[in-house]
């Protein structure tokens, strides 16, 4: 993984060795309910994923706990599904890539994930394969963010 | 040689399950007359009492087991129906008796069901298969001959099916996606196969049909709002390709307009020939246009 630097003040990107690049247009001394813009580009269309905000897990782990888990019925709101070819009862939840392996989002953030607090541990903004590959790491990608204390 | 009331030894089968259009059963005998053939009948089973002679018999399929037969291995052929007989409606079975040339039409000892016999239920006849015809832009498709399908280049699939049933199609793989009967590719390279398939109706069967598309790069298009800048000024162009490719910019004509990044500026009356590129991927080429831009008097 990559860092790439951004123009925008406390804004981050991250490369990831297949060339996706996911960015999160503010990743430090976020307030609670702060809306954070998440953007990607050239990720691989042919991949379901999830976006949300976890718990930094190592790089061989699923990353979890996250906020909203898996949304398999969109109905949280917390994480966010992108599929352009989802199975049949995930027509309608999941977001399509836009061409170029594209997307732009703005989620609302909370410090708390369940239990857990991301001021007293670390956070990231993650990447990942959505249910339908849940073991392959390999999409996984990660933007640490940090809450205001 | 055998007592008046010894009988042939007769064991076999399969009696059960048979197939309707001709079941084989293998029969076994010992104890047979050596001098005496002996005939195998398919008949209708006479429950008048336990070897009422049957009056219902199928000839066509009789077995002479001749005195020089293999009394061993006997293999007699067994039909669903036969003449107005259908055995899924009555009794069917083998029945053995002396042959033609050893008093078969007497009452003899040797007279015997062997086993009543039933068949597999007969598979009704199958409803002759829908059609499909699937088309793009009026070209029929070929279930054998790929398509080209360009990245995120949406075609409209068009099928039409012999019964006229509504069809449904679902890409067989993960690189291309379905929308309705809009089908594209998620990927430049590698190929896709599109299912598409007729439920039929009550008199033609469900039909399924598959389609291969070859996958091909696609083209960064570009769109622009401007084509014309005054003297002095300066105008937004587009940042970006359609792909999200971020545009770089080139003034051919230095004199007549200058660029920075996507921001052009009209220095004086002519036309602004810019150069237009934007990176590739695996799943599209890279963009290398020109574009003019008329820079008129303030």
């Amino acid at each position: 993984m990559a860092l790439i630097g951004t123009s925008m003040a406390s804004a981050a990107s991250v490369k990831s060795p297949n060339g996706a690049i996911l960015t999160v247009s503010k990743t430090s001394s976020i307030n609670t309910g702060d809306k954070l813009t998440i953007t990607g580009s050239h990720f691989d269309e042919t991949v379901g994923i999830y976006l949300a905000l976890c718990k930094i897990v190592k790089k061989i782990e699923l990353p979890t706990p996250c906020g909203g888990g898996i949304d398999k019925t969109g109905a949280t709101g917390s994480s966010i599904w992108i599929s352009s070819n989802p199975p049949p009862y995930g027509v309608g939840l999941a977001k399509e890539y836009l061409p170029g392996g594209r997307f732009s989002y703005t989620i609302r953030v909370s410090p708390m994930i369940g239990k857990l607090d991301c001021r007293k541990i670390a956070c990231a903004i993650y990447v990942r394969a959505d249910h339908t590959r849940s073991d392959d790491r390999s999409f996984d990608i990660a933007v640490p963010i940090t809450f205001k204390k | 040689m055998p007592s008046a009331n010894a009988k042939s030894t007769i064991v076999g089968g399969p009696y059960t399950n048979l197939d309707p259009a001709g079941g084989v059963i293998h029969l076994n005998l010992t104890n047979y007359p050596k001098d005496k053939g002996l005939y195998i009948f398919q008949v209708v089973r006479n429950r008048a009492s336990d070897n009422a002679r049957p009056t219902v018999i199928n000839m066509d399929n009789a077995v002479d087991v001749v005195t020089t037969a293999n009394h061993a291995d006997v293999v007699f052929t067994a039909v669903g129906k036969f003449g107005s007989t259908d055995c899924s409606v009555v009794e069917c079975a083998l029945w053995a008796q002396f042959d033609g040339a050893s008093g078969s039409y007497q009452l003899t000892d040797e007279d015997q069901y062997l086993s009543s016999i039933s068949f597999a239920a007969a598979t009704a006849p199958a409803n002759p298969a829908d059609t499909i015809e699937a088309s793009v832009n009026g070209a029929v498709l070929a279930t054998n001959n790929p398509g080209t399908l360009v990245y995120r280049t949406p075609v409209t699939l068009t099928v039409k099916t012999g019964s006229g049933a509504a069809p449904t199609i679902k890409s067989s793989t993960a690189d291309c996606s379905v929308t309705g009967n809009l089908i594209q590719a998620l990927k430049g390279s590698g190929g896709c196969d599109f299912e598409v398939t007729s439920p039929g109706n009550t008199t033609i069967s469900k039909k399924v049909s598959h389609y291969p598309f070859i996958l091909a790069k696609g083209v960064q298009i570009v769109s622009q709002k401007r084509n014309s800048i005054k003297t002095g000024k300066t105008v937004a162009l587009s940042a970006e390709t359609n792909f999200g490719e971020t545009i770089s910019y080139t003034s051919v004509t230095k004199k007549i307009c200058a660029v920075k990044g996507n921001q052009v500026t009209g220095l004086k009356v002519g036309n602004c020939n810019l150069a237009l590129t934007a990176a590739g991927t695996s799943n599209y080429l890279a963009l290398g246009t020109n574009l003019s831009v008329v820079v008129s008097k303030k």
